[in-house]
Parts: structure tokens; sequence; C-alpha cells
């Protein structure tokens, strides 16, 4: 029994329109349209015809499909200038990678997810989810990829990047819906922590979608100000006169891009318009829209990678787990190695004068999804959830 | 007329820290949340009366969610929250600060013969605090908590002297801050990944430990 979905699956990661996969396959489109909505069974030489363009086994175009995964942020995420055909690749690799890792993940026992889903204002928001994600309140996020993934929030990496699109989130699976972003850039490392950051924001407040997508995409830009440059510390450590050159601590520090500061400066009114102006009218001409210095390094989901070694071996046994996921083995290869191999998080950033000392960090008390449904909260579980 | 004295309440906030200071700041800091929310997601301004009885009425849901050890969560009108254990019970009451005090409307004080009350937290203590126009069981102490004006939470242990004049609040004998558990607060978060740690998930297999896959 072969499954339409599957091929049109396989079409659309290949980035093929139909007009294109059925002349390659020399049938003609209507014909390939039926397949794929699964009215009639396409003929052996088809098929044949199919596994050896797509390059995916037959056993994968045998497959039901088990796992919901809707379109998410892509729906309102993209740019204008991102083609459809790009939008549908993202979300098909999104799709397939899902699958994969949700797979692997029935093996091991699952990381309980810390994400709270509440639509509340942005900024308080971001507050409750750095509670729930176990950071402190006013520390840089080290690493946020590794820290979503602690979290229980699945984060993926498409091997092959996609122009104008950053990354997307959805909520996937049947019944027990859990929380995905697929990053689908080589972006800097500053743009995608922010872009990662914002995912967040729409995973956290975003399950319906309510106003214009606008809105939406505000609120979540607010979400991921505020997450990744809490107000009360930016108060503190932005301090006037700012100025690009010093900034380029805080860039580091916090691992933001020097545009970001400057914008939460302005949003925190730390700056005046006129000085949002000045500044980055300096960017422009320094040269440093497209590219800034100082880098931030790449952060790059690990889980993917670290249950295939667990399962496959490590070096990978790529054969056999494509075998297992009834995926082309190079596919399952450059999927797995777009994933973070074990390493170091990024390096600690070393305190400021103006870091609070220990006693005074707070953590924000308390959200929801953490109340345990079975016995009073002790003191351990508190400071796990704190 | 014994009335328990500033250092009585100290000592019980004390015995109780953990339920107190944190279980139900935790509760209500929740509750204030997904109330806060509401308003938010509706685009609404915050109207106080509503919001009041939206935080009561999900701190109740959570508190129920929670399954507390020997905890039942009485079901009471809408006056606040009710939560008896064997050996002692608490009040939970909006306090009348921000007015209006949603614990205790006009209409529904036409067709409630009384604040309902049961036994109170001090289980050696005579019943000595008779409310005016009340005929119920006495009012011992209760909880009472307030936004305040950073829109946080605040718990107080209140011991009762009387209603105020609009029966919407409560004269207090004495009124102490509940401080919110602060030893969490000074802990490192674990997920910070400031330490110089792995990358590395904690990802056990579910049907092995070795590390190694069986073949299947």
């Amino acid at each position: 029994m072969i499954n339409g979905d599957r091929i049109k699956q396989a079409r659309e990661l290949c980035g093929l329109t139909q007009a294109e996969l059925a002349e390659r396959i020399s049938i003609n489109r209507g014909a390939l349209t039926h397949y794929e909505a699964g009215r009639y069974e396409p003929p052996d030489d088809v098929l044949d015809a199919i596994v050896q363009v797509t390059g995916f086994p037959l056993a994968f175009f045998q497959q039901e499909v088990t796992l919901e995964f809707p379109q998410g942020s892509l729906l309102f995420r993209a740019r204008a200038s991102v083609t459809s055909k790009d939008k549908l690749k993202a979300h098909r690799y999104g799709q397939t990678l899902y699958e994969m890792i949700d797979t692997m993940a029935k093996r091991f026992k699952d990381i309980p997810l810390r994400l709270p889903r509440q639509r509340i204002d942005p900024p308080a928001a971001a507050v409750l989810t750095r509670s729930e994600m176990s950071l402190s309140a006013d520390r840089p996020i080290e690493n946020l990829v590794n820290a979503a993934e602690k979290s229980g929030v699945r984060v993926l990496r498409i091997p092959e990047p996609l122009e104008g699109i950053d990354a997307f989130s959805v909520w996937a699976g049947f019944e027990e819906k859990r929380p995905v972003i697929v990053i689908t850039s080589e972006a800097p490392g500053d743009r995608l922590r922010l872009s990662v950051a914002h995912e967040l924001g729409h995973l956290v407040m975003h399950q319906s979608i309510r106003g214009t997508m606008d809105k939406i995409e505000q609120e979540a830009n607010q979400f991921a100000a505020e997450l990744l440059m809490p107000a009360e510390q930016m108060q503190q450590e932005l301090l006037p006169p700012v100025t690009i050159s010093s900034l380029f601590e805080l860039k580091e520090r916090w691992g933001v891009s020097i545009q970001a500061l400057i914008r939460r400066a302005y949003e925190l009114d730390i700056i005046s318009e006129r000085q949002y102006r000045y500044l980055c009218f300096q960017i422009g001409k320094q040269g440093m829209r497209t590219e800034e210095p100082i880098e931030i390094p790449i952060e790059r989901p690990r889980a993917l990678r670290q249950m295939a070694e667990r399962l496959y071996g490590n070096p990978i046994d790529y054969l056999k787990m494509a075998s297992q996921l009834n995926l082309p083995p190079m596919f399952v290869k450059q999927v797995v190695e777009a994933h973070a191999e074990n390493e170091p998080l990024r390096k600690k950033v070393s305190p400021t004068a103006n870091e609070p000392s220990k006693e005074a960090r707070k953590v924000v008390p308390f959200a929801r999804a953490n109340l345990r449904l079975n016995d009073e909260i002790s003191s351990k579980d508190l400071n796990k959830s704190s | 007329m014994d009335v328990p004295s500033d250092a009585d309440g100290l000592a019980f906030i004390e015995s109780h820290a953990d339920f107190l200071c944190k279980t139900v700041y935790r509760v209500m800091d929740a509750a204030k949340a997904d109330a806060l929310g509401y308003f938010f997601s509706e685009d609404t301004p915050r109207e106080s009366f509503l919001l009041a009885n939206l935080v009561r009425y999900k701190a109740k849901h959570y508190f129920e969610e929670l399954h507390l050890k020997r905890c039942t969560v009485a079901k009471i009108l809408n006056n606040g929250i009710h939560l008896k254990f064997p050996d002692s019970e608490y009040k939970i009451w909006k306090s009348s600060i921000s007015k209006p005090n949603a614990t205790f409307s006009k209409s529904n004080y036409l067709i409630q013969p009384k604040i309902e009350q049961g036994t109170l937290p001090f289980q050696d203590m005579p019943n000595i605090y008779p409310l005016p126009f009340y005929r119920g069981e006495p009012l011992r102490l209760v909880i009472l908590w307030e936004l305040n004006a950073a829109q946080e939470i605040e718990l107080f242990l209140v011991c009762p002297k009387s209603l105020t004049l609009d029966f919407a609040g409560v004269h207090p004998h004495w009124k102490l801050p509940i401080p919110r558990r602060t030893d969490a607060a000074t802990k490192n978060p674990e997920n910070d990944g400031g330490s110089g740690g792995s990358n590395d998930l904690d990802l056990p297999l579910e049907d092995d430990n070795t590390g190694k896959e069986s073949e299947s």
C-alpha cells in the first residue's frame, strides 16, 4: 500500500514541483496529482522511478503518516520574499526530522516539558519562561538552544539552509503535543538566538491566532527581547552614554547583536529617539548592518545526534539508522551532521562589575506547568522549577 | 480574651513555611498569571472585581490539581479558598485593599447566610472572634492576598477582629506579611549553562541503561 502523502513529502523535500517530478519520471502531471492524493496507486514502474529520482526507499512510501505536524509559525514568520517552494521544503524538512527524532525518542525516557503555554503579555511570558526553564532571571542565557532542549523542546536543524527563513516552530504530535523549533538557516549566532527566542515566544503565547499577523510577530519580538535581554538587567548595564564601542562587551556577554541592544536601549527609554537614529546611522556607516564585529558562536541542537549516537553507535552506523528509519542514508547523515556533537557549552561569560552578587540573584518563582499532581512540593522540586 | 500575638503568628508562619511561603505563593502566582492572561488575550482593560474572581477560581483549580497529601479543597461559595488538612485548615481570602473585594460581592452576600468558616489553624485557641451579624462558627486566622503596585501577589497572615463596615474586609488584631521563600532564590538555576557543562541531554534509554542498542 503506497501512501500518497509520502510521495508528496519526498517530492517537496527534494524541492520539486509536481510538474518537475512528473517530467523526470515520465508521467503526466495529472497522474502524479492522483497518486499524491491517494486516489490511485502508482504502478510499479512509476514507483521505481519515484524511488530513483527522490532517493527515498520504497519502505518510506509505504509508511502511514502518524504525526500531526502543522504549519505553525511558518504561517506568519516567513518573510514576503520567501518562495512558497522554500516554505514547503522547510515544512517538509521539519516534519521529516520530527518523525526521525520522535521514532528514536520512543527508546528514551522523555525529557519533562518545562515550557509554559499562556497568552499573557510578552514580557511577563518571557519572565515566566525563564523561570520554567530553570534559567535565572537576570543572567545571560549561555546556550539558548541547549536550554530549550533541556526543557523538553525538540530543536531540529535542517541540513540545507533556506533563504529568508531563519526558524519556525510548531506544536507537533497527536495527543501529547510537543513544542518543536526547526532551525532553517546558517544565520550568525546572535541572529539565530534571537530567532529561536522569537519562536519560543510563539510556542508560549500563540496557541491560537488572535489579532493580526503583525501583532503576533510584534509580541514574539517583545518576548525574544525580554528573554534574551531582561529589562531590569539592561537598565543596569546599558548605561548612558550608549556608544557602539560600549556595546561590544555587552554583545559578547548577552549573545545578542549590537543592533538588538540598540533597539532594546531605545525601547527601554535608555536612549532617546534621536540617539537611536544616530546609532543606527553609525551602524550603517560602519558596514555593520550585515556583518557585526565579535562573532557569537552558532548554537546547534544536540538531542537528535545524541539519540543517534546512543542507538547506532559512535561513529554512527548511518546505514543501519537509515534502514530503520526508512530514509536515504545520505539524507540521514546530512541531518545528523547538522546537529551538534558532544561539546562544552558556549564559553562561560565572565561576570562584569555590574553583575549582581550571587545572593542578589533572583529566580522568578513558579509557573503553572510545574505544579506537581501527586504531592506537596518539596524544596528540591521547587529549586528545579524556580 | 486570649488573642494570639504577633509572635504566635510568626511562629505559625515559620512552622508552616513550606506551605505558606512556597506552595501558596506558587499557586497564587500561577493563578494571577492566568488571570492577567485573560485580560491580555481578550484585549480588555483589567477590572479588579473580575481579576480577583479569576485569581480565586484559578487558584482553587490549581490547589485541586496539586492533590496535596491529605488535603481537601472544600467546595464553598465564591468567597475564598478553603483547604482542609487533618490537623489544620486554611482560609485564603482576597484582601479588601484593592477594591472592590471580589470575595464578597453584595449580591453574593444577599444569598449567603454567612461567610463560610471552618476550624482554623490554631487548634488550641478558643473560638473568640465573632463577627458582627455573623452567627456561624467564629472567625480565627485567615490568609489574605492582594496585588501590590508591581502586580505581585502578597500574602498576609491575619488575626481578624471584625469585619470592616462595608463587610468587604477584615479589621485585624494583627496582620503579618508572609515572606516569599528565599532559599531557592540564591541557588544557581540548573539550566543556565554557564557552568561550562556539556551540551549532552539527560537521555536514559527506556529499555536498558547500557548505552548500547539491542538488536531489533
